[in-house]
């Protein structure tokens, strides 16, 4: 059951150019991580945009917030599937 | 006429490097150790400090002397005495029922979530990754009303578990974390060898993996541990008289006169809440370093 290789190795180096660039499998678990981030805020503010809503409070500023972690998900699952 | 010409220095310059080598290289010790002791003084000063003032007179408690005058152990006397509403011994059993509940609970939830991170393939695993490490960031602050809002209404105000249950969700994070990372370097073919030889995979994972884990758990559960010791937020808001740990029972604390701070009571009572975690360190403090280091070097 050892590791895979690509988890162990996150880079690709470019000898000729002397620079290092990250594998896809790497960029890849870099975008799901982002995503579980994002997602996890995301969550939050949906619960805290509905319970505003029910409680019949304002609830602008929570759905603001609400519609910016949507975006920001939204691009970094983009980001992911076009990795 | 040849301009007379010097011999090529080539000895001198063959042998300036080695001359220099030595010189260069106790500089650099020199150095090193500089800073280490620079490092060394800013962690321990404040805790010296600390040990001064609790052991100096209350009518000498605003001196400035670095050397400790006027000593007494008047302080910790008081800082143990109940007479004037301080409940300190009571407040030290409590932090420990709160440390060891939240290490031990986060600890058994850590082992198998970290397990399944480190060793498992499954689809999003790294969004789990990255759901654990939101959560570990979002800010207590905003937690305590909502808390204390629900424990209210369900009754929990001042018990155990409405301390015990905000501190998990704290601690818990940070073990997965680091006993992902722990057991990203095990060797999984000891497993494989397990598996093997006829052993189901709960007695691979009881009889292999986890005395390999061992020094790994000792450093999450010695970091969880101190975390909940040193929780003050939450239980400043959650708990009462009975329950309060020492972080709130030493903001409590109650002067000889009405509005007089006691520096010197604190101090000492600070002095008694450190000495548990200095021993808990010095004990494990070679399995924190390993266990600390682990997953630092990919292999």
């Amino acid at each position: 059951m050892s590791k895979p290789h690509e988890e162990r190795e996150s880079f690709t180096k470019n000898p000729s150019r002397g620079t290092r660039r990250l594998k896809p499998t790497a960029r890849r678990q870099r975008f799901e991580v982002l995503i579980g981030l994002l997602g996890f805020f995301t969550v939050v503010a949906l619960v805290t945009a509905v319970v505003a809503e029910v409680q019949g409070k304002p609830a602008l500023t929570e759905a603001g917030v609400l519609a910016a972690f949507s975006l920001a998900t939204y691009l970094a699952v983009r980001g992911w599937r076009r990795s | 006429m040849a301009a007379p010409t010097a011999a090529p220095p080539v000895a001198p310059t063959s042998q300036a490097p080695r001359a220099q080598r030595p010189r260069s290289r106790t500089a650099a010790t020199v150095r090193m150790y500089l800073g280490v002791a620079v490092i060394v003084l800013w962690g321990l000063i404040p805790f010296y400090w600390m040990l001064v003032t609790s052991l100096r007179d209350v009518e000498f408690t605003f001196s400035n002397e670095f050397w400790p005058t006027h000593i007494t152990m008047d302080n910790f006397e008081t800082v143990f005495s109940t007479a004037r509403g301080n409940h300190f011994g009571q407040a030290l059993v409590n932090s420990f029922i709160i440390g060891a509940a939240t290490t031990t609970i986060a600890l058994l939830v850590g082992i198998f979530a970290a397990y399944a991170l480190a060793n498992l393939k499954f689809r999003g695993k790294f969004v789990v990754m990255g759901f654990i490490l939101g959560a570990s960031m979002f800010p207590g602050v905003a937690l305590v009303t909502p808390l204390f809002s629900l424990f209210t209404d369900i009754g929990w105000i001042g018990q155990y578990q409405a301390l015990i249950i905000p501190n998990i969700s704290f601690v818990l994070p940070l073990t997965v974390y680091i006993l992902t990372a722990f057991f990203r370097e095990m060797p999984w073919e000891l497993e494989e060898a397990a598996r093997i030889d006829g052993a189901t995979p709960a007695q691979a994972f009881r009889l292999i993996i986890l005395p390999l884990a061992a020094p790994g758990l000792f450093t999450t559960a010695i970091l969880a541990f101190i975390a909940s010791w040193n929780e003050f937020l939450i239980a400043s808001q959650l708990s009462d008289d009975s329950t309060q740990p020492v972080t709130v029972a030493i903001a409590n604390f109650a002067g000889s006169q009405p509005h007089q701070e006691p520096y010197t009571a604190v101090m000492a009572a600070g002095t008694v809440v450190t000495i548990p975690l200095i021993i808990l360190v010095l004990l494990f403090q070679r399995r924190i370093v390993s266990g600390l280091t682990a997953g630092g070097v990919k292999g």
